[in-house]
């Protein structure tokens, strides 16, 4: 019977300290009841008695029945969870590989592939630590506050229709097209800043220089996906893998013109010149909002 | 297929075990007697399982219990408490209906 203290012995290491009494005590007359059921003796082999201990299982498995199920992140909100860790991580990696490009563009190798790896590395572990203590919190919490229990029909927003918003897609369309003739050079702005009277030149620094073609192909693809979908009337599959794409790109570019020291030259009578880089951040800015908007618009689309 | 019905027959059977053990305990038992009466009644239950979840009953109020000599050994009596006769009842009542139920929508055609 020594082995089935070892086994009690075993159990009680994961057992609350103030049941560990009362549950062991139950436990030992049962296994000794049954083991001397099964050797018809007071004194069974030690085979005997394996061979009951075996049947009630890990000692671990034993002492956690008696507990009350505890999860980091339940059943409930596993799905969530896996569907946000997929979608931040997606958009993340990313957003990395196209803000490391365009630094690899303007700036030269820099930190090269180790870096670039670091960088992965260390966001993927705020990221992971962020969801993870979001989902706990919510998980310990959700609950008690009746997160669930409170929720109303009403708080569905509209289905998502995949036949596209013509007016916005006509906008686009239009900006895209503008941009693109002026950032080409066919179309040209000359003395368009009202009340600044003299020569001057404004020219972009080089920084612009270098994403000439990148700038080029994203701002082209968006114009062909939007002319597509519009001419389709309703969102493809495809188109929208391309539209989060060059969302996602077209994000982090503006993240990083708008950290570049210095982003237009200015000569000539320009007393303005400082608020007109300001202006042009914060144009960026603006921009990159849209971008998100769109972006956002068009997850809720293709997870639709 | 064995796995998956291996589970159903798995959440069939959880509910009907704590009529089961209720049921059973409207006269007194200790654990191991329990398991066994369960048993010889072709209810087949776990002790991992059975002894966590008289456990869980008496905590709800449904059981009382009290350590007991018998046999030269301290064993821990169970038996309904006053609440755990009604609950048993209410249950009872509850499971038959339902057994009418599910019988009519299973039948043979």
């Amino acid at each position: 019977m020594q082995l089935i203290e070892s086994y009690l012995h075993e159990v009680g290491r994961f057992l609350p300290q103030e049941q560990r009494d009362d549950i062991l005590g139950e436990l030992r007359i049962s296994l000794e009841e049954e083991v001397t059921e099964l050797a018809g003796t007071d004194n069974p082999t030690r085979d005997q008695v394996e061979l009951v201990l075996n049947k009630y299982g890990h000692p671990i498995n034993v002492a956690s029945a008696y507990k009350e199920p505890r999860f980091l992140i339940g059943p409930e909100l596993y799905p969530a969870f896996i569907e946000t860790m997929s979608t931040v991580f997606t958009v993340s990696v990313v957003a990395v590989i196209s803000l490391q490009m365009i630094t690899w563009v303007t700036n030269g190798w820099g930190t090269g592939i180790g870096g670039f790896i670091e960088n992965v590395i260390r966001l993927s572990l705020w990221l992971t630590a962020i969801i993870v203590i979001s989902f706990a919190t919510l998980e310990y919490y959700g609950e008690r506050i009746g997160w669930f229990d409170n929720w109303k029909a009403s708080s569905l927003s509209n289905i998502p229709a995949t036949a596209p918003n013509r007016s916005d897609l006509m906008t686009n369309l239009v900006s895209e097209g503008v941009f693109l003739l002026w950032w080409n050079k066919i179309l040209v702005l000359q003395n368009w800043i009202p009340g600044v009277e003299g020569r001057f030149t404004i020219s972009l620094s080089e920084v612009w220089a270098a994403l000439f073609w990148p700038v080029n192909i994203l701002a082209g693809l968006w114009f062909i996906v939007h002319a597509f979908t519009l001419l389709h009337r309703h969102w493809t599959r495809p188109a929208l893998v391309i539209e989060i794409a060059v969302s996602s790109i077209a994000f982090a570019l503006c993240l990083y013109l708008v950290s570049q020291p210095e982003l237009i030259l200015t000569t000539g009578m320009i007393e303005a010149a400082d608020l007109l880089e300001r202006s042009l951040r914060v144009t960026i800015v603006v921009i990159a909002g849209f971008i998100a908007w769109d972006w956002w618009q068009a997850v809720k689309l293709w997870r639709w | 297929m064995t796995d998956a019905l291996e589970k159903l027959k798995q959440e069939s059977r959880r509910g009907v075990i704590v009529l089961a053990v209720l049921g059973v305990l409207r006269e007194e038992h200790y654990g191991y007697s329990l398991g066994k009466s369960l048993n010889n009644m072709g209810i087949n239950i776990e002790e991992g399982t059975l002894y966590p979840l008289i456990r869980r009953l008496e905590k709800q109020g449904l059981l009382e219990s009290e350590w007991r000599e018998e046999d030269k050994r301290r064993k821990r009596f169970y038996h309904l408490s006053e609440e755990g006769h009604t609950v048993f009842r209410q249950l009872r009542e509850e499971w038959l209906t339902l057994n009418e139920c599910v019988k009519t929508a299973i039948e043979v055609k």
